[in-house]
C-alpha cells in the first residue's frame, strides 16, 4: 500500500510542478547510491518547470555539502564578538533565559561540586573528565553503553553533570551532541538538575558560527535556558518537564 | 490606443482540480461572515486573545530588532523554501535515502485517512494493551497530526493519545478545539485553566490561577506518562534532505521526554517540511524562535538521525503525508503558502485573528496563513472554505512578519479570484451586480463622467446631508458606519468649468484676476 | 514640471476638494498639473473582490488615459490606488492574458505617485509651511494607511510633511499601525469584524483628542469618518455585537484623561443630518432624541492635502469655526 501510495504522491508532485505532463513518476536517483548526488539531477534544467524557474531565480544545484541559501543570500556568516565580550555575552543571554552561571578559570571541581547536594544521588556520562567531581560525597552513577541507568533510575538522580559540544553566545545557547562527556539524551532531560560544563574554546558568537561546529547524523539537543512554557497568557514559566535547574559553568582553561 | 486581451494567451497552469483535496480539520462549514459573529460577541474571548496577541507581537518585534541581518535571513529562508518546492521530488527521495540508511522507516500517505491507519497498525504493534483493554501513546504537538484528526481516530481504535504541551493538554482536557498554531489554548485564560485542571486532573488537588501552579500541575499530571509510555507520536519541524535528519523545536521538554524515553517512535511530517541542508538550519534556527515565540532561542530542540545505537528509541518511523499539499503545490500562485514554517507570526498581528480568534476559521490552520492554506489544500469549492480568503482587509501586516516572505495578501487575492470562478452563484449578490456596473462604467472614462452628472440630482435629494441608513448591501456599511453626503459636482466636472472658463478668458483676452 | 493628476474615483466622485488641493498645492510649487480626461479607476476593487475579469477594462481604461497624454510624472493623493498600480494592475493584466497591457499598467505605474512621495523624493519638499505656506492652527492626529506603510513604504513622509505645517499640534495617534478595517469590500463581506476593527480605530482617534484625523487616503479617512459621526451622533461604537458602549464622557474620564476633555466639551458640533432613507434592511441607529448635545463632540477626517494646501489667507476651517462635517468627513 505504501509503495503505491510513494509513487503515486511523487507522480502528483511531478504533475503540480508541470514535469513532463505529470503522472509517471520516474525515480532521479535510480541506478546511483541513495544518499548520491540528486544534486546532479536538480541541476539538469529538464527538472525545472517553468514556474518553478521564475519563482527562483538563484535556482541551481546547492554545492556538495552547503546549503542552497549558503549560495546567495547576504545574512552574516560570522559574528563581531570575540575574547571576553563573547563570553560576556553568553553569560548575559543565559541569565536572560533564567540559567545559572558560573565562571572559573582553570579546575572546575569546587565549583561543581559547590552546585550538588552533598550526599545526593548524580549521573554523568562515562566520558566526563572524572576529576571534575572530585571532593563530592555523593554516589555518582556512570551511564555507559552496557551499563545505562533505567528510567526510573534517571528519575530518582538528584542532578546530571555533563560538558557540551557547542555554544552560541547570542542566543544563549548550549548544544549536546550525544559524546562521550555530553552523554546520551535521556540523562540529562529525566534529573530535575542539569550541571552543564561549557569550555571557552567552544563558544562561538552566533548561530551559523554554531551549526557549522556540528555533526548531523549526531543525536544533538539544543538547549537556551531551563525547559518554559508560555502557554498561559503568554507569560514564560520556567520549569516544566525538562530540568528545572541549569547550572552552566564556564571553564576557561 | 486599447491593449487587447489575448484569450489563447491566457495564463494556464496546472488544472488543480486534478490533484485531490486534503482530508480532515481544514474545513470552515459555515462562511467566516456567519462564524465569525459569534466569536465577536464573546468579550472574553476577545480580550484573552488581545492580550496574548499584543504581548507577543511586543517580544516579537524586540528580538528581531536586534538582529541587523533579519531581511537577509527572510530572503534566505524563502529562497531555501522556493528552492525546496521546485526540486520536492528529489529532495524527497535523498531525505528518504539518507532516513533510511540511518535505521529509519518510513511510510507514505496520500490523505488523513491512510495516515491515520498507518498510525493505529504501528501504535497497535509496539504499544501494550494494558489493564484497561486501551493501549496509549504520548504526543509532541504536531500541526499535521492535528489536521488530520490523528487523535479522534486512534481513540476509535482503542488507543489514547496523550497530549504533552500544555497548551494542547488544557484543550484535550478542555474538550476544546485548538484555535492558535503556536499557542493551542491561547483563547483560555488563567482562571478558565484552572477550573479546567481542578475538573479534569483529579490528583492536582486544589489549585491557584498562578501559570506557574497550573505548570507544575501539568508536570506531575503526566509524569508517569512520560517515564512508562512505550510509544511516542510527533511531528517534525524540519527533515534534512542531505542527512535525513529530523528536527523538533519546543519549549517545556515534553518533545525531548516524547522524542527520547519511549522505544517507538512515530513522526507525522508533511511533504513540504524539508529542508536541502543541514546547514540550512543556520537560517531557519534564527528565523523560527524569534518569529514564533518572540525568543532568540526556544528551551529545547532536538535533532535525530533515523536511530542511534544507545540513545533513544530504536524502532523510528517516519508517516510522509500529501493531504492536499500537493494540490497547493500545483496552484502556482498559492504554492508559496507551502513555505510556511508554522511560526504564528502572522495571526498574532492580523487584526481580523485578534477579533475573532483562531475558532472562526474552521481549521486546524487559523489566521491569515490559514486564509491561504485551508482553501490551497482543500479547493476553495469544499465546504465554506471559498469564504476564507475574504476574511481579510488586505492590511498587509501578516506578509511583513513573515520568516519566509509569504506574500499572503496577494494570494488572499488570487484565491479570491479562485473562489469567483469556481463558486458561480446562479443568482448575484447585490455587491456582485454593483461591481459588475462599476466595472462598466469604470471602464470608460466617458461612462464615469455621464454618470456623475448624476451628482447635482443626488446631492439634491440629500441636500448633501449625509447618510446614515441605507438598504441592501448599503445598509452593512451603515450599520456603524454614517456615509458622508455627496458633494454637487464632482472634480471631473469642476476642472472643466475651469478649463472652460480658462479658454473663455483666453478667447476674450481677459488679464487672469 | 508637467504633472497628470489621478484623481480616484473616490475623490472625484466624494472628495472633489481633496483633488482641488492637490491641485493647488502643486501650482503653488510652479508646477503644471494636467487632468487626463479618461481617467475612472484604478480597479482594485474589483481586484480585491477577486474579479479579475471586470478589473481588465478598469485597467485598460487607466492605461489608455494615461498613455494618450504627455506628462513628467503622475500623482494621485492615494497610497492604496497608487500602490494598486503597482503592485496589482501587471499582475492582473498578465493573468489575463494581456502582456501589453502588462507593460504599459507596469511604465505609467512606474511614473506615478502619490503625493507625499512626489512632494518628498521628486519635488524636494521637507518643510511645509516654508515651502508651501502650510498653516493649519488646529491639534491634529494622524493615521497611516496600511498601503502607504507596508505596500509603498512611506515611511514618515507623510507625517513629517503634516509636522512640518505652521501652528500645527501633532498628537501622536496610538496603535497608528492598526488597520481601520475598510479593506474595500471587506467592509461589506465581514462588516461585523470591520466595524469591530473601526470602532477600536475610532475610539483611540477620539481619545486623542485631536480636532482632525487626517492621512493620505480618502477611502480610509471616508470609513473612520463614518464611525466617528455614528459614534459622536449615538455615543456608541456601533456593529459588532454585544460591544459594550462607551458613553464619552466615560471615555473622556478614562481614556481621554483630563487634558483633553475640556478641549472636547468645546468642539460642540452641530451636525443635525436626518437619516437619508430608512429602508428596511437598513438597520436604524439610535434616534436623535436619545442624543444628548454633549455627544457630538470630537475629531472629523481630513486629506492631509487639504490641510498643506491650507494657508493664512485661505485656511481650512475646522468644525467649531463653522465648517461643515458630513458623515464625518470635513467638508
Amino acid at each position: 500500500m505504501t509503495d503505491t501510495a510513494r509513487e503515486e504522491i511523487l507522480g502528483r508532485i511531478n504533475e503540480a510542478l508541470g514535469r513532463r505532463g505529470g503522472g509517471e513518476y520516474v525515480s532521479s536517483t535510480s541506478g546511483s547510491a541513495p544518499s548520491g548526488s540528486p544534486a546532479a539531477s536538480r541541476a539538469d534544467g529538464s527538472h525545472s518547470s517553468s514556474a518553478a524557474e521564475s519563482a527562483h531565480p538563484r535556482q541551481g544545484a546547492p554545492a556538495a555539502g552547503g546549503g542552497v541559501v549558503g549560495q546567495s543570500a547576504d545574512y552574516l556568516r560570522t559574528g563581531t564578538h570575540s575574547g571576553e565580550d563573547l563570553i560576556e555575552l553568553l553569560v548575559d543571554r543565559l541569565v536572560d533565559y533564567k540559567a545559572n552561571v558560573h565562571r572559573v578559570t582553570g579546575d572546575p571541581a569546587e565549583t561543581i561540586v559547590g552546585l550538588l547536594e552533598p550526599g545526593s544521588a548524580v549521573v554523568v556520562p562515562k566520558g566526563l573528565d572524572d576529576t571534575w567531581l572530585n571532593g563530592f560525597t555523593g554516589k555518582v552513577s556512570v551511564d555507559a553503553p552496557g551499563s545505562q541507568l533505567s528510567v526510573p533510575e534517571l528519575d530518582s538522580q538528584a542532578a546530571v553533570v555533563t560538558a557540551s559540544a557547542v555554544s552560541i553566545a547570542q542566543t544563549g545557547t548550549i548544544v549536546l551532541d550525544g559524546s562521550d562527556d555530553c552523554g546520551r539524551r535521556a540523562i540529562t532531560l529525566v534529573p530535575d538538575h542539569h550541571v552543564c560544563v561549557v569550555r571557552v574554546e567552544d563558544i562561538v558568537d552566533i548561530v551559523p558560527e554554531g551549526i557549522s561546529r556540528l555533526e548531523p547524523s549526531a543525536p544533538l539537543t539544543f538547549i537556551s535556558g531551563p525547559s518554559a512554557t508560555s502557554d498561559i497568557e503568554l507569560k514564560r514559566v520556567e520549569g516544566v518537564h525538562g530540568p528545572r535547574t541549569l547550572d552552566v559553568v564556564i571553564v576557561d582553561t | 490606443m486599447t491593449f487587447l486581451g489575448m484569450p489563447l494567451l491566457r495564463s494556464k497552469h496546472t488544472d488543480v482540480n486534478d490533484l485531490p483535496g486534503g482530508q480532515g480539520n481544514i474545513v470552515e462549514d459555515e462562511s467566516f461572515a456567519t462564524v465569525s459573529h459569534k466569536h465577536l460577541s464573546n468579550q472574553q474571548l476577545r480580550n484573552n486573545i488581545g492580550h496574548a496577541t499584543s504581548t507577543i507581537r511586543d517580544k516579537r518585534s524586540g528580538v528581531v530588532a536586534e538582529l541587523d541581518d533579519w531581511e537577509e535571513l527572510r530572503e534566505a529562508g524563502s529562497r531555501a523554501k522556493n528552492q525546496v518546492m521546485a526540486n520536492l521530488p528529489e529532495y524527497l527521495e535523498e531525505f528518504e535515502a539518507n532516513f533510511t540508511a540511518a535505521g529509519g522507516i518510513i511510510h507514505w500517505a496520500r490523505d488523513a485517512d491512510e495516515a491515520n491507519a498507518i498510525v493505529t497498525e504501528l501504535v497497535e504493534a509496539n504499544a501494550p494493551v494494558l489493564e484497561t483493554g486501551r493501549r496509549e501513546v504520548i504526543k509532541v504537538k504536531s500541526m499535521a497530526t492535528q489536521e488530520i484528526g490523528l487523535n479522534e481516530h486512534l481513540e476509535t481504535q482503542g488507543i489514547d493519545a496523550f497530549e504533552t504541551d500544555l497548551a494542547e493538554l488544557i484543550v484535550q482536557l478542555g474538550d476544546d478545539k485548538p484555535s492558535h498554531i503556536l499557542v493551542p489554548a491561547i483563547h483560555r485564560n488563567r482562571d478558565e485553566i484552572r477550573q479546567i485542571f481542578m475538573d479534569k486532573m483529579p490528583d492536582a488537588g486544589e489549585l491557584t490561577n498562578d501559570p506557574a501552579v497550573l505548570a507544575e500541575a501539568a508536570r506531575r499530571h503526566l509524569r508517569e506518562k512520560f517515564l512508562t509510555t512505550k510509544v511516542a507520536v510527533s511531528g517534525a519541524n524540519f527533515g534534512i534532505a542531505d542527512t535525513g535528519t529530523l528536527g523538533v523545536v519546543e519549549s517545556e521538554g515534553n518533545g525531548r521526554m516524547c522524542l527520547t524515553l519511549p522505544e517507538t517512535l512515530i513522526t507525522v511530517m508533511g511533504i513540504e517540511k524539508l529542508l536541502p541542508s543541514f546547514s540550512d538550519l543556520e537560517v531557519f534556527l534564527q528565523l523560527l524562535p524569534r518569529s514564533s515565540t518572540g525568543e532568540r532561542m526556544n528551551p529545547y530542540t532536538s535533532f535525530w538521525t533515523g536511530k542511534t545505537p544507545g540513545d533513544g528509541p530504536q524502532n523510528v518511523h517516519l508517516v510522509i503525508l500529501d493531504n492536499g499539499r500537493t494540490r497547493a503545490l500545483a496552484d502556482e500562485h498559492g504554492r508559496t503558502a507551502l513555505n510556511c514554517i508554522r511560526c504564528s507570526a502572522c495571526m498574532n498581528v492580523c487584526p481580523v485573528y485578534e477579533r475573532t480568534g483562531g475558532h472562526a476559521y474552521g481549521s486546524t490552520y487559523p489566521g491569515p496563513i490559514g486564509a491561504i492554506l485551508s482553501p490551497l489544500l482543500t479547493g476553495v469549492e469544499t465546504e465554506e472554505n471559498g469564504s476564507l480568503p475574504y476574511a481579510s482587509s488586505l492590511c498587509g501586516a501578516c506578509y511583513d512578519v513573515c520568516p519566509v516572505k509569504i506574500n499572503i495578501p496577494e494570494i488572499l487575492v488570487h484565491l479570491r479570484n479562485e473562489d469567483v470562478e469556481a463558486n458561480h452563484s446562479p443568482v448575484s449578490s447585490q455587491l456582485d451586480t454593483a461591481l459588475t456596473g462599476a466595472s462598466w462604467m469604470m471602464g470608460d472614462g466617458k461612462r464615469m463622467a455621464a454618470a456623475e452628472k448624476g451628482l447635482p440630482l443626488a446631492h439634491a435629494v440629500s441636500g448633501g446631508k449625509s447618510m446614515n441608513s441605507l438598504p441592501g448591501i448599503a445598509g452593512a456599511w451603515t450599520s456603524s458606519r454614517d456615509i458622508p453626503g455627496l458633494p454637487e459636482k464632482s472634480f471631473r466636472q469642476l476642472w472643466a468649468e475651469d478649463e472652460d472658463r480658462d479658454e473663455d478668458r483666453d478667447e476674450n483676452g481677459e488679464d487672469e484676476t | 514640471m508637467k504633472i497628470a493628476l489621478f484623481a480616484t474615483c473616490i475623490v472625484d466622485g466624494m472628495y472633489p476638494e481633496v483633488a482641488q488641493a492637490t491641485v493647488t498645492i502643486l501650482r503653488r510649487l510652479g508646477h503644471e498639473v494636467t487632468f487626463p480626461s479618461g481617467q475612472a479607476c484604478c480597479g482594485q476593487m474589483h481586484i480585491n473582490s477577486g474579479k479579475f475579469e471586470q478589473a481588465e477594462p478598469v485597467i485598460n481604461n487607466h492605461v489608455r488615459a494615461f498613455t494618450s497624454t504627455e506628462w513628467d510624472v503622475a500623482v494621485a493623493p492615494s497610497a492604496s490606488c497608487v500602490a494598486s498600480l503597482g503592485h496589482q494592475q501587471p499582475m492582473v493584466a498578465r493573468r489575463m492574458g494581456n502582456e501589453a497591457l502588462a507593460t504599459a499598467a507596469a511604465d505609467v505605474a512606474g511614473r506615478t505617485y502619490e503625493l507625499s512621495q512626489l512632494l518628498t523624493d521628486v519635488l524636494g519638499v521637507t518643510d511645509a509651511a516654508a515651502d508651501l505656506g502650510s498653516y493649519f492652527p488646529h491639534s491634529v492626529t494622524y493615521h497611516p494607511s496600511c498601503h502607504g506603510m507596508r505596500l509603498l513604504r512611506l515611511g514618515d513622509r507623510q507625517s513629517d510633511l503634516i509636522r512640518s505645517v505652521e501652528d500645527i499640534e501633532f498628537i501622536e495617534l496610538p496603535l497608528a499601525d492598526a488597520c481601520c478595517g475598510f479593506g474595500g469590500t471587506f467592509s461589506v463581506k465581514n462588516p461585523e469584524v470591520s466595524s469591530a476593527m473601526l470602532a477600536d480605530k475610532a475610539r483611540t482617534i477620539q481619545a486623542t483628542g485631536a480636532e482632525v484625523c487626517t492621512g493620505g487616503d480618502a477611502s480610509c479617512l471616508l470609513h473612520i469618518g463614518g464611525g466617528l459621526s455614528r459614534f459622536q451622533r449615538t455615543g456608541r461604537f456601533e456593529g459588532t455585537p454585544d460591544v459594550t458602549a462607551v458613553h464619552v464622557k466615560e471615555t473622556s474620564a478614562t481614556d481621554i484623561g483630563g487634558d483633553h476633555t475640556e478641549h472636547l466639551t468645546a468642539v460642540v458640533g452641530a451636525d443635525d443630518d436626518d437619516h437619508l432613507t430608512a429602508g428596511e434592511h437598513g438597520t436604524s441607529p439610535a434616534e436623535p432624541s436619545q442624543m444628548q448635545s454633549g455627544l457630538r463632540v470630537g475629531a472629523s477626517t481630513v486629506h492631509l492635502a487639504r490641510i498643506l494646501a491650507s494657508t493664512k489667507e485661505d485656511p481650512l476651517r475646522v468644525q467649531s469655526e463653522g465648517a461643515t462635517v458630513s458623515g464625518g468627513s470635513l467638508r
